[in-house]
């Protein structure tokens, strides 16, 4: 019985199940370095122009809501506990706990994207979005401080497009494990998507600290 | 194999690669919330400008290697080839950051440029 599921499972190119899960596995590797190089530049392109106004980014830094990153931090770091541990339940044959695994981590997915909308208004609200409605308390500084709040659009708007992508198709593969499909043989799926689930997660642990925590020492108040 | 055995056959196809512990999971993210508010008082704590950046990063990197290794499942692969782009995507950032920033350290500023 089982050996007939193998059969099925089975593409023809290869030898038998753990070499395609592992060719799968390294497909998703392969893509996450590709991610690593798209991500990487923003964040070098942000060291840059840390190194050369460091004053005007620390007090932009100052500006953004720590309190919800440090929350939305939280969050993700749970939600790739989550997504481990729904893996962890199909590779012992929990179809149950999979399930509810991966809807609580779509739970927390949805939470960190609702969290950061309402501190991206929030941040339209206190005049910090670059040529649109961009105001400094200090006007020397205000021009680096407008480069500062585009690099953060960029890399948390990348960042949250991730999330939302991963988020969808996070909902498909509750689809599927509702229907039943994942077992102890063929969870490739989940394992990837388990990846690039901490793969996006790993982009907000280098976010978190770049952007909102420079020198909060020197911060007023 | 034409003969039904349940018990064999689950051992055999048993987990691509090994299952990690409910308790290993527990103790990776708790250690990660605790680089977390490490990373967040170290901030709030006066520091010497280049070393609150390095001990920042030098704590992000620690979680991104914890985060490789238990839950990305690099402790239970089997591929060298996925340990390869594994260590590449790693090393790149550290590559690209270490020689860009370093030529901008040995940099001495001519006026009116970056």
């Amino acid at each position: 019985m089982a050996q007939q599921a193998e059969q099925k499972l089975l593409e023809p190119f290869f030898r038998d199940l753990k070499q395609q899960s592992e060719v799968n596995t390294l497909g998703m590797w392969v893509f996450l370095v590709t991610e690593t190089m798209l991500f990487g530049g923003i964040f070098l392109a942000y060291a840059v122009y840390f190194l050369n106004y460091p004053t005007a980014f620390t007090a932009a830094s100052h500006e953004l809501n720590l309190v919800l990153a440090g929350i939305n931090t939280a969050i993700l770091l749970t939600s790739s506990f989550t997504v481990a541990m729904a893996i962890r339940s199909i590779q012992v044959g929990n179809k149950r706990l999979l399930l509810v695994f991966l809807i609580v981590t779509l739970i927390l997915g949805a939470t960190f994207l609702g969290l950061k909308a309402f501190e991206y208004f929030e941040e339209w609200e206190h005049n910090l979005i670059p040529g649109i409605n961009f105001m400094f308390p200090e006007p020397a500084l205000a021009s680096k401080a407008q480069l500062f709040m585009g690099l953060y659009f960029a890399a948390t708007g990348l960042h949250a497009i991730h999330m939302i992508v991963g988020s969808g198709v996070l909902t498909l593969l509750i689809y599927r494990a509702w229907q039943g499909v994942y077992h102890e043989e063929n969870y490739d799926v989940v394992e990837n998507f388990g990846l690039y689930w901490h793969f996006v997660d790993i982009a907000w642990i280098f976010i978190f600290p770049l952007f909102y925590l420079i020198d909060r020492a020197s911060q007023g108040g | 194999m034409a003969t039904h055995d349940q018990t064999h056959d689950h051992d055999e196809h048993d987990d691509h690669h090994g299952v990690t512990s409910v308790l290993t999971y527990v103790l990776v993210l708790a250690a990660l919330m605790v680089l977390v508010v490490i990373t967040v008082a170290v901030s709030f704590t006066p520091i010497p400008a280049p070393w609150a950046t390095v001990i920042a990063l030098v704590i992000a990197f620690t979680k991104v290697a914890i985060v490789m290794y238990f839950f990305m499942h690099l402790n239970h692969t089997d591929s060298s080839l996925v340990w390869l782009f594994a260590g590449i995507g790693f090393f790149w950032i550290v590559i690209m950051m270490l020689i860009t920033l370093g030529d901008y350290f040995a940099r001495t500023s001519i006026p009116g440029t970056i």
